[in-house]
């Protein structure tokens, strides 16, 4: 397209050129003969008008010789005689003498006024010869020559002057040329152009006013017309061409040295230029012949041209047109091009018979055959929104077709593109095959629901395995509590203090392996909530000291202080990895060891954040580097035969890293062996305001919780058993249902204020817990069943238990086995006690 | 492929040049008509002049005015703050009276129709700028007319100078025959006898440096009478009168009433042109001749002419190209041979165009000599000169001054003229009225009509053609102001007529007759009425039929007897070259000769206007429907 566009433009170029050389050749020839011609012409009227002059002049010369004789001729019919010879010399019209008062008599004695004008005055008064224009009726315009004479008497007539006449057309005589073969004219005129002497040529004669008929020729431009007019009323020469009637003339004009006439002379171009015309027509026809001949060896050249890329074209095509061919046959894309009009098939590949079971003629004929293809239950058809669609756009469809020939279901992705091919508007759609692909989606569909099933039994597993190993460790450690607090002999404690610390640490491993499975599965969400994070420290802190107890371990803090506490931070999950290295620094640091404790906080990458930092190091028995380097790895415990001194499950760490990694924070530990380890643990926590952090006000230890009477939900006859001799301990009162559906009925049965809190198990037959707070909140005319407090008393642990109980309309958690500190907290946060 | 395509765009170019060929060719065509205005300085130039342009410019559209013989009535246009008309002519011509209206002329010196002029006719006319705007028509001879029947009759011979003249005035006076006798009353013969009789000494050199000096004259260089030529002047217009048999009274004398005489053989000659001198010959079959002014010689006669007009286009004519060609045309068309001819209407002229030959009448075999001898006196006409012509003829007339007398007051005003019927302003119009020629009529003409029909208390008035000349313009109207609002030479009659007899007065003004004859060649030429109301339908261009009469609003009653004024001049519509369209005799008989004596419509309606005070306002008298 490119080259075709330069093609145009060099020829375009190349006959401009050849165009432009030759106008400036015609040009150049024609200036040449312009400028010879007007140079022979202006030479050669420049001869007749100097002859124009010498004649006055003569006249003049003639008439001061007269003058004398005229005086002192013998006779009046010398007289006579003498200007008789005079008129033959001088071809003068007619000779008069002028009486003062400007009458006249003739040599044949005609008498008669002569108009003089102001010019009278000068020949009589002044004594000055004078050339005037004259009038008689009925005769030609006359040119008068007068001299004044001495005053005298010819036949009676007393004369002051003499005058000799010329017709203007005789005067103009001398003017005449021989050049041209008769086609010079020559006028005189006066300076506004009025023609005083018409000696036209045939071709233009008989004008009046040479001006008016300049403004007539094309050629000739008003500004021209106006600097002519200058030059006849400056009495300048010069010359131009102008036209009349479609023929060139040379126009020459110069001043006549007589009066105030300018002399013109005027000749048609073609004459003068008739031999510089023929060499001109040569010279143009044989550069003609040769642009010519250019011009067909040019054009042959232009014409193998392209019957060269045509050919190179044509192959081209059916070389596209087999590719298309064979592409359409073996695609799965089906490809029709309509008229818009009239929805004519222009086009259809013949592939459609293999993946939709209708030849093509079929479409041809009739393109809705199509539409009767797609499934019955679709959505509206295709062809009738083809109109909707301009030029240059497209629009797309999903439509499930039945093959016609084999009744197979098959789904085609539907594009219709309108496009202007040439003034003509065509839809072109392409109906791609997607059936392969809709079967491949479908079995990737089956293969996420089977993983979604299988992730989904895994959770189901974990929380059943974490309920169910709760619910007897909820009783093991409850009747262990119960039992040490009966007055036993000292074997029977020591093995029952035993049995409560073997079920801290089974509780502990279990824990922690739900723990790392649930953050491997996902389970577990960072959950930043608005704290003041050096009230974590303290936290830590407390129960750092509980581990310290009967150990004498050195145990320093150094806490740095900041400005800006309060952050948004996941408070549990800081506490539990600090809680978890200091308590591996106070598990693996010998007696007599020290522990230091040092947090500091320092300002955020972004002004919204600070760092806060945390370093504990120990004078602990340390790790090897081997050891270090996998710290963090799952079930990680170096073997070095600590294991059976200090018990854990090789996954504090692990988690502790994940936390840490969950929080966008880093955890990084330097250890020796035999010389202790130092763990750093940064988090990035971002500032919130003061008026977020929710203050805690804890219950009191000493907390009356006498009288408070409670309804308690729970299936499992030793769990329930516990719960309520804990509770009862505390001066509780407890009334116990079964399931689900007896809570709701023990509840409603009641009247209000029967009981002041509900505590709720969750898995429970016939109603669970989420059912049974649903059915209670719903009562109806009990509006302390939308009040009343109801906290889930669960082994269902983990968050979105938290958050499925408090879903289900229940105001607290707790999780299984049941700490007695926790439990009075909820009872006392939720009864305002 | 590519080749039809450059095919296709080479022929493409072709086309395209070949398209803009033929909008080049047609560049300056102009498809739609032209409208031009020419103001006409008398009827006579409707006689032949206007139907021949309309017949020869069938794309034109001419609006024919009959308008004033003089310069100050175009001023007065102006002044009024109308626009000049496209064509204007004027009678009465000095290149310094025109300079006023200069600036709203074209110069005309570089046309085509300039060239066509002997150059010495047309350097009178030149501007000190070189501008020429006026261009003369044919030379009017304006002398003695001699009824030749009556000097045959006598066996006495025509004068051929001065004393003979008088000696043939004697020889007639003798007979009981007037010897010679004229209208006395108008400027105009008041100004032509008195240069008349003293041509060879306004023709002197001392006069025709004088009068050049005088044609030169600037507003802050009045040019006085010449103390050698003009005393012998009015010495010998004062022997002149004397030898004519001058008698008391006759300065009242007007056209008909020297006329009149002559005709009935009572009296020799009279002072008239060669055109009346014509049209009485072909009127009346009186054989007529012309006679120069005598001097003491046959050698020393010459014939008083004057340019029957002068002619100049507006400057607003020629500024559009297409217009400017057209009036060109119109130009050349005029000023040739048979334009010319048109103009005299075939009356004794002398051309000043090269290319013109009109062959004089016999009217002016008597004057060869003088023509031959180029013994052709071209009359002193400014308006100033008119006016003081008029005075101090009148005064010598009636004895108050004597030669010098009159010499020295002729001085003493023509350095210091004013017009007294310029200066008294005798009231102040209050509306203006359109002489534009509608369907009802032209609104000017109708309150003119209005006006005459009031002050003489008819039932009905009716012009015979446009009696306006200009519009009614508001405010003071002077006396010289007035004359110029109606026609000049309308007659006024007055007569009974029957509803019968009123309808056969309107066919005869309106119809066309069945030998073709038409009195109406355009349609702004169309009688104008008050207190009657008729229809025309417009069959073709220029032809009309009447239909409906009313009086004031009620159907014209056959036999009831109305008071009817008509107004307008037999003469041309009666004349075979102009409409051939005389009045029938029996209403011709019916109609009283002028209501006031010797009135023309011109001093009656200054008369009126005396009384009225005010144009009255104007009534739709007309209404002209196209058709069938």
């Amino acid at each position: 397209m490119k080259k075709r566009l330069l093609a145009i433009l060099l020829a375009i170029v190349i006959a401009a050129g050849v165009g432009f050389a030759g106008f400036a050749y015609s040009g150049f020839v024609s200036e040449t003969i312009y400028e010879e011609s007007t140079a022979h012409l202006v030479e050669i009227f420049h001869q007749a008008n100097q002859a124009l002059y010498n004649m006055v002049s003569v006249n003049w010369s003639r008439m001061r010789m007269w003058t004398p004789y005229i005086e002192e001729a013998d006779s009046e019919q010398e007289i006579v005689e003498y200007l008789n010879q005079a008129r033959e010399e001088s071809n003068f019209t007619d000779f008069f003498f002028i009486s003062r008062n400007g009458n006249y008599i003739t040599l044949e004695g005609q008498k008669g006024y002569l108009d003089l004008r102001s010019k009278l005055e000068d020949l009589i008064l002044e004594q000055e010869p004078i050339v005037v224009n004259s009038v008689v009726p009925d005769k030609p315009e006359i040119m008068v020559f007068a001299t004044p004479a001495v005053p005298n008497v010819f036949r009676g007539f007393e004369y002051e002057a003499i005058a000799i006449t010329y017709n203007n057309s005789d005067l103009v005589e001398a003017l005449k040329i021989s050049a041209f073969g008769g086609k010079a004219g020559t006028f005189a005129i006066l300076p506004d152009g009025r023609v005083v002497v018409d000696n036209g040529s045939d071709e233009i004669s008989n004008i009046h006013n040479f001006i008016a008929l300049m403004e007539k020729s094309k050629n000739v431009t008003a500004e021209k017309v106006a600097a002519l007019q200058n030059d006849f009323r400056d009495g300048k020469s010069g010359q131009m061409v102008f036209d009349v009637n479609g023929i060139n003339y040379y126009l020459v004009y110069e001043p006549a040295n007589f009066q105030d006439w300018i002399v013109l002379g005027i000749v048609p171009s073609d004459v003068v230029n008739s031999s510089m015309n023929k060499l001109q027509t040569m010279t143009l026809v044989v550069v003609s012949a040769i642009i010519i001949l250019l011009a067909l060896v040019l054009l042959f050249l232009v014409i193998w041209n392209n019957r060269r890329k045509l050919k190179l074209k044509d192959n081209e095509l059916i070389a596209r047109d087999e590719l298309f061919s064979k592409l359409s046959a073996n695609v799965d894309d089906v490809f029709l091009m309509l008229d818009a009009e009239k929805l004519r098939v222009d086009y259809v590949s013949p592939n459609i018979e293999k993946l939709l079971g209708i030849s093509e003629d079929k479409v041809k004929k009739n393109v809705y055959e199509l539409e009767k293809l797609i499934k019955e239950n679709q959505s509206s058809h295709i062809l009738g929104q083809l109109s909707d669609i301009e030029p240059g756009y497209q629009k797309e469809w999903d439509r499930e077709y039945i093959h016609r020939a084999n009744n197979e279901e098959r789904w085609f992705h539907v594009i219709a593109f309108c496009s202007d091919i040439q003034g003509a508007k065509k839809y072109i759609l392409d109906m791609s095959d997607r059936t392969g692909d809709k079967k491949i989606n479908q079995q990737l569909e089956n293969a996420v629901r089977t993983a979604q099933n299988a992730s989904l039994a895994k959770t189901t597993f974990l929380n059943n395995m974490s309920h169910d190993i709760r619910t007897p460790m909820n009783a093991i450690m409850g009747f262990t509590g119960i039992a040490l607090k009966q007055d036993t002999n000292p074997e029977v404690r020591n093995c029952l203090e035993k049995i409560s610390k073997s079920s801290e640490h089974l509780l502990t491993l279990i824990n922690d392996v739900l723990d790392i499975s649930r953050i491997e599965s996902g389970k577990i969400k960072f959950s930043p909530a608005p704290v003041d994070i050096t009230e974590v420290t303290d936290v830590v802190l407390s129960i750092v000291h509980g581990f310290l107890t009967n150990r004498n371990i050195t145990f320093n803090s150094k806490l740095g202080e900041t400005d800006t506490p309060y952050v948004l931070a996941d408070a549990v999950r800081i506490r539990e990895v600090l809680v978890n290295i200091l308590g591996n620094a106070v598990k693996f640091t010998d007696d007599g060891g020290t522990i230091t404790f040092e947090t500091s906080y320092r300002k955020g990458e972004d002004s919204r954040y600070i760092v806060v930092n945390y370093r504990i190091a120990d004078t602990g028995v340390g790790m090897t580097e081997e050891f270090v380097e996998h710290i963090f790895d799952e079930f990680s415990q170096e073997d070095n035969g600590a294991r059976t001194q200090y018990k854990g499950s090789g996954l504090g760490m692990a988690i502790s890293k994940r936390y840490v990694d969950l929080m966008g924070g880093s955890i990084s530990v330097e250890s020796k062996k035999n010389v202790g380890s130092v763990f750093t643990v940064e988090f990035p926590l971002e500032l919130t305001d003061k008026s977020e952090v929710q203050t805690k006000n804890l219950p009191t230890e000493n907390v009356d919780l006498n009288g408070v009477k409670i309804l308690l939900a729970e299936d499992n006859e030793l769990n329930a058993e516990i719960a309520t001799v804990q509770l009862e301990e505390l001066g509780i009162k407890v009334t116990r249902a079964c399931d689900g559906e007896e809570t709701v009925k023990i509840f409603s049965e009641n009247p209000p204020d029967t009981f002041d809190i509900i505590f709720m198990d969750i898995m429970m037959p016939k109603k669970n817990g989420y059912e049974a707070t649903i059915a209670i909140r719903g009562l109806p005319n009990r509006p302390d069943a939308r009040t009343i407090p109801i906290i889930a008393m669960t082994a269902n642990a983990f968050v979105e238990d938290v958050q499925a109980s408090l879903d289900a309309g229940m105001n607290g958690h707790l999780a299984k086995p049941i700490v007695m500190e926790e439990v009075t907290k909820s009872i006392v946060m939720n009864l305002n006690r | 492929m590519k080749l039809k395509k450059i095919v296709s765009v080479l022929l493409a170019c072709v086309m395209f040049a070949l398209m803009m060929t033929g909008c080049a060719g047609q560049n300056g065509a102009n498809d739609g008509r032209i409208s031009i205005s020419m103001y006409m300085w008398d009827r006579s130039m409707f006689k032949e002049l206007s139907p021949w342009l309309e017949e020869k410019f069938p794309n034109i559209d001419f609006t024919f005015v009959q308008s004033y013989n003089t310069m100050e009535y175009y001023k007065d246009l102006l002044a009024r703050g109308e626009e000049m008309p496209d064509i204007i002519t004027c009678r009465r011509f000095l290149l310094n009276d025109a300079a006023p209206l200069s600036e709203h002329l074209a110069d005309l010196s570089k046309t085509e129709v300039a060239g066509t002029f002997y150059s010495s006719y047309l350097e009178v006319n030149r501007e000190e700028s070189g501008a020429i705007r006026w261009l003369p028509m044919c030379a009017e001879v304006d002398c003695i007319v001699a009824n030749k029947d009556l000097f045959d009759k006598y066996n006495y011979p025509l004068p051929t100078n001065y004393s003979e003249f008088v000696a043939a005035i004697d020889f007639f006076e003798e007979k009981g025959i007037k010897g010679f006798q004229t209208d006395w009353h108008y400027d105009y013969t008041c100004l032509e006898t008195l240069q008349g009789c003293a041509i060879p000494e306004l023709m002197s050199l001392e006069g025709t440096k004088w009068r050049m000096a005088y044609e030169s004259e600037t507003t802050d260089n009045q040019v006085g009478l010449d103390d050698k030529v003009w005393p012998k002047v009015f010495e010998k217009y004062e022997q002149f009168l004397k030898d004519v048999r001058f008698q008391k009274g006759d300065e009242e004398l007007q056209f008909s009433k020297t006329m009149e005489p002559f005709f009935a053989g009572q009296t020799a000659m009279i002072r008239n042109t060669a055109n009346i001198c014509d049209s009485i010959k072909a009127e009346r079959n009186m054989n007529c001749v012309i006679l120069p002014y005598f001097g003491e010689t046959s050698e020393d006669n010459w014939v008083l002419t004057y340019p029957m007009c002068q002619l100049a286009v507006s400057k607003k004519a020629v500024e559009n190209e297409a217009k400017k060609k057209a009036v060109n045309e119109v130009l050349l068309a005029i000023f040739s041979e048979e334009g010319q001819k048109h103009v005299a209407a075939q009356t004794s002229v002398l051309s000043y165009n090269k290319e013109v030959k009109i062959t004089p009448t016999n009217a002016l075999d008597y004057v060869q000599d003088c023509i031959e001898s180029n013994h052709l006196y071209m009359r002193l006409a400014s308006t100033e000169v008119f006016g003081i012509s008029q005075d101090v003829a009148h005064k010598m007339m009636t004895g108050e001054y004597d030669a010098k007398s009159a010499y020295e007051a002729f001085n003493a005003q023509i350095t210091d003229y004013k017009n007294p019927e310029a200066e008294e302003v005798l009231f102040t119009q209050n509306t203006a009225y359109s002489n534009d020629f509608g369907v009802h009529g032209s609104q000017a003409a109708s309150s003119l009509m209005n006006t005459l029909r009031y002050y003489n208390d008819d039932q009905i008035a009716i012009g015979y053609a446009s009696v306006a000349s200009s519009p009614i313009f508001v405010g003071d109207y002077t006396m010289q102001q007035v004359k110029w609002i109606m026609t000049f030479r309308n007659a006024l009659y007055r007569g009974e007529y029957t509803g019968a007899e009123i309808r056969r007065i309107m066919d005869w003004l309106v119809n066309v007759k069945e030998d073709g004859s038409n009195p109406i060649h355009h349609r702004n030429q169309m009688p104008v009425t008050s207190g009657l109301e008729y229809t025309v339908t417009e069959t073709e261009r220029g032809k009309f039929k009447l239909g409906d009469i009313t009086v004031n609003g009620q159907q014209l009653k056959d036999d009831e007897v109305y008071t009817v004024l008509l107004v307008g001049a037999d003469t041309y519509l009666e004349h075979p070259t102009f409409c051939n369209c005389p009045m029938p005799e029996d209403l011709k008989n019916k109609r009283a000769d002028y209501i006031v004596n010797d009135f023309t419509s011109q001093e009656y309606i200054r008369e009126a206007l005396t009384q009225t005070q005010q144009f009255l306002a104007p009534t739709d008298y007309v209404t002209i429907v196209k058709g069938y």
